[in-house]
């Protein structure tokens, strides 16, 4: 028995902690400590291994390792801030469901406490009729007797009470939606040359960062890139078309993509991120054999154009890459994103020396110490990241649901009226109290009142 | 110098003088210094609304884009919440003391910055720009009102009474400065949810991820967590006075970081780089 109601207590002190604003205070004051933390320590996510790799270097390796093992470089992903703010939302839930019960209860702190806002005496109104002139129009008015007096107590701001329990849901959505998005996340890289297709699935990921826990990984769709087409001003890309060609269930059809207006297939979003020049090339060995025939990703940009090597056989062919052959070598290029007039300019390196440098227009070819070099088209490819979230519909219902309902908090404050009905000499005195948040004049509410006595009958006097 | 620069550098001088106006009224208690305060911001406002008017031909788009733009459009949302506010409730016009260092430290740093309007980078070029931007602004005018109305209730509820002829003699009492003050913060704290969601949106549709617990997210977030803290002090625990009037400065400290904190975080999304500034590097 003694167990039983060591228990019962234990369970009611939690349900106690859990439900007090307290404890919201706590974790709110917590999580603010762990944004400052954040902005004081780099967040791995937000900066990369290979740069946080610098700031482990500048701390004494004792320090280092304790942060790692607190996960202080990974806040926000790390187990214990998934804890904290899974305890939050039980405490907003647990809080929410209180508060409506407790609603029901009405202020007693006024009456008494404070002189009545305004007085009225009815005559030769009876106490009994008064009160049921005022409860014809407050049905929803509570009435208690005390010592001879009727007390009325009337209430507004239901709606708002509703806006704020809809709001405070709207903030657990929020959570979930956030749960839902990390189970569900899909993060990779693809690149695409302009005439290049691909289907989804492993191999058509340059990288994959993360893969759905729950939901296939991988979606039946075909998506290829047809053109790109860039815009300049003043030397910077002012905007950047994507022409994309999607095959899936519901048919083959064209589409556009840009920064800001992703392709969207299937729950995937591919969103531009850059692009670079790609220069189909053909290596012919002394031997004979080509070992080398394809599309070669020129990544890095310089400014003499896009530039990028390859190991065929015992040499290395670096290609760069120029959109106008017509700007001489020497000078750098502009708008390298618009493919005028392209050229390639190859280099040969053999043991770290230089063979031969030839500038091949698309089609032509060069010989170096027997390799055969060709150069062919030159195309523009583009980086795609490629996003997939079911959490997303959830958060953005949790949006509106926070918003709606803290603007229907705020339209409809909680405003309360009480009157107390008592006999007086040959009629009743009627005595009000009013409050508002918004003010501490009478309110809306208050006015109303007062307006149905002055209409209720007999002779009122002040 | 350019029209749109005399009209910039007309507006920081009236908003300095504005500042020691209402400084030297409150310290001399003389009420009249400080009423010269308030037209000295009407006149540096106009002067403020030309540089942004010319600003809007000249780059040919919303001012809305540069860091400096954002400052300068940021800044004419502050002055006008307070101006608002000051000519609605006359007596609250001393509020200025709040509002004005922080537009004076925010046009400060603008001058510190490119302000040739280059070409708009793709980034740029979507509607929720303006959505998140405009949220944004109005987000900090309310706070930044709320946090001079704050000054004002720890000032007019000082050891001593005010003097009759200072200023804050006819500051309203702490209960009325309440209720203004809980109104602005509800109106920063609606559109303050509105940037955060519009920022959501536009950033999954941009970046691929609707939060990335970013320094400038995070800090915006910690903010709207802070001015609930306030509403929540207010009408669940009955804070009133002088210990809510600290809240809503304090609060501001939040505003201050999301602004311009990010210039010292080690990396943020919300750097947009590349307008112009790297000729040759065609990244979007």
């Amino acid at each position: 028995m003694a167990l039983v109601l060591r228990d019962y207590r234990v369970m009611r002190r939690l349900w106690q902690l859990l439900v007090s604003v307290r404890l919201a205070a706590v974790l709110l004051a917590v999580m603010a400590g762990l944004l400052v933390l954040s902005f004081l320590v780099p967040q791995t996510p937000i900066m990369g291994e290979e740069s946080m790799l610098t700031f482990w270097a500048s701390l004494p390796s004792w320090l280092a390792a304790v942060l790692r093992l607190l996960q202080i470089d990974r806040i926000f992903t790390s187990w214990w801030f998934f804890a904290m703010m899974a305890l939050l939302a039980l405490n907003l839930i647990a809080c929410t469901v209180q508060r409506i019960g407790r609603r029901r209860a009405v202020s007693r702190r006024q009456v008494g406490a404070v002189p009545p806002s305004a007085v009225r005496y009815l005559v030769p109104l009876s106490p009994a009729d008064a009160t049921a002139g005022l409860l014809e129009s407050e049905r929803s008015a509570r009435r208690t007797q005390r010592d001879g007096a009727t007390i009325l107590r009337i209430r507004r701001g239901d709606a708002g009470f509703i806006g704020s329990v809809v709001m405070h849901l709207g903030l657990v959505l929020v959570m979930v939606g956030g749960i839902i998005s990390g189970l569900t996340t899909f993060r990779g890289e693809m690149v695409l040359t302009e005439g290049q297709s691909v289907t989804d699935g492993q191999d058509a990921y340059l990288t994959i960062g993360a893969l759905p826990r729950i939901g296939p990984a991988f979606g039946d769709f075909t998506v290829g890139l047809s053109e790109m087409d860039m815009t300049y001003e003043a030397g910077t890309v002012t905007d950047a078309v994507a022409t994309m060609q999607v095959q899936d269930s519901a048919g083959s059809r064209e589409e556009l993509a840009r920064v800001n207006y992703p392709l969207k297939v299937q729950g995937r979003s591919f969103l531009l991120q850059e692009s670079g020049h790609s220069v189909q090339l053909s290596v012919m060995s002394p031997e004979g054999d080509i070992p080398f025939d394809s599309f070669l990703t020129l990544k890095t940009q310089t400014e003499r154009g896009y530039s990028d090597s390859v190991a065929v056989g015992d040499v290395v062919i670096r290609l760069t890459s120029r959109p106008d052959a017509s700007v001489p070598l020497d000078r750098p290029v502009a708008d390298a994103l618009t493919l005028v007039d392209p050229c390639v300019v190859v280099e040969v390196y053999k043991d770290a020396a230089l063979l031969g440098t030839a500038v091949l227009r698309p089609g032509q070819g060069e010989q170096f110490a027997g390799y055969t070099v060709v150069a062919g088209d030159v195309r523009l490819w583009t980086r795609f990241l490629v996003r997939g979230d079911r959490g997303l519909p959830v958060v953005y219902l949790a949006f509106v649901l926070a918003i709606v309902g803290t603007v229907v908090r705020f339209l409809d404050p909680d405003r309360y009226c009480t009157v107390v009905v008592e006999p007086h000499a040959d009629g009743a005195m009627l005595s009000l109290w009013g409050r508002s948040r918004y003010s501490q004049l009478p309110g809306r509410e208050h006015r109303a009142v007062l307006e149905r006595i002055s209409g209720m009958g007999g002779k009122e006097t002040a | 110098m350019s029209l749109e620069g005399m009209l910039f550098w007309v507006a920081v001088v009236g908003y300095a003088l504005a500042m020691l106006s209402i400084t030297a009224g409150l310290v001399f208690k003389r009420g009249s210094v400080a009423d010269a305060s308030f037209w000295l911001t009407v006149t540096a406002y106009a002067a403020h609304t030309g540089s942004i008017i010319t600003r809007w031909i000249s780059s040919g788009r919303l001012p809305f884009v540069q860091d400096y733009e954002n400052l300068l459009s940021g800044t004419w949302a502050i002055v006008l919440v307070y101006l608002i506010v000051a000519v609605v409730w006359k007596h609250l016009r001393p509020a200025a003391i709040g509002v004005l260092p922080f537009v004076l430290l925010s046009m400060g740093w603008a001058v510190t910055l490119p302000s040739e309007p280059g070409p708009v980078t793709p980034p740029y070029r979507s509607i929720w720009l303006a959505v998140h931007v405009l949220f944004a602004w109005a987000t900090y005018a309310g706070y930044t009102s709320a946090a001079g109305l704050g000054i004002l209730s720890l000032l007019k509820s000082g050891r001593r009474p005010a003097k009759e002829g200072s200023p804050i003699a006819k500051v309203p009492d702490a209960s009325r400065l309440d209720e203004i003050t809980f109104r602005l913060v509800a109106f920063g704290f609606i559109v303050n949810a509105l940037m955060i969601a519009s920022g959501a949106i536009w950033a999954y549709e941009l970046w691929g991820s609707y939060w990335r617990w970013d320094p400038v997210e995070t800090w915006s977030l910690l903010t709207w967590v802070a001015y609930g803290f306030y509403l929540h002090a207010s009408l669940t625990l009955g804070w009133r006075g002088r210990r809510l009037a600290w809240v809503a400065v304090l609060a501001l400290f939040g505003v201050m970081m999301a602004f311009w904190g990010v210039q010292f975080a080690p990396t943020s999304y919300h750097l947009f780089r590349s307008i112009g500034e790297v000729p040759g590097v065609d990244r979007f």
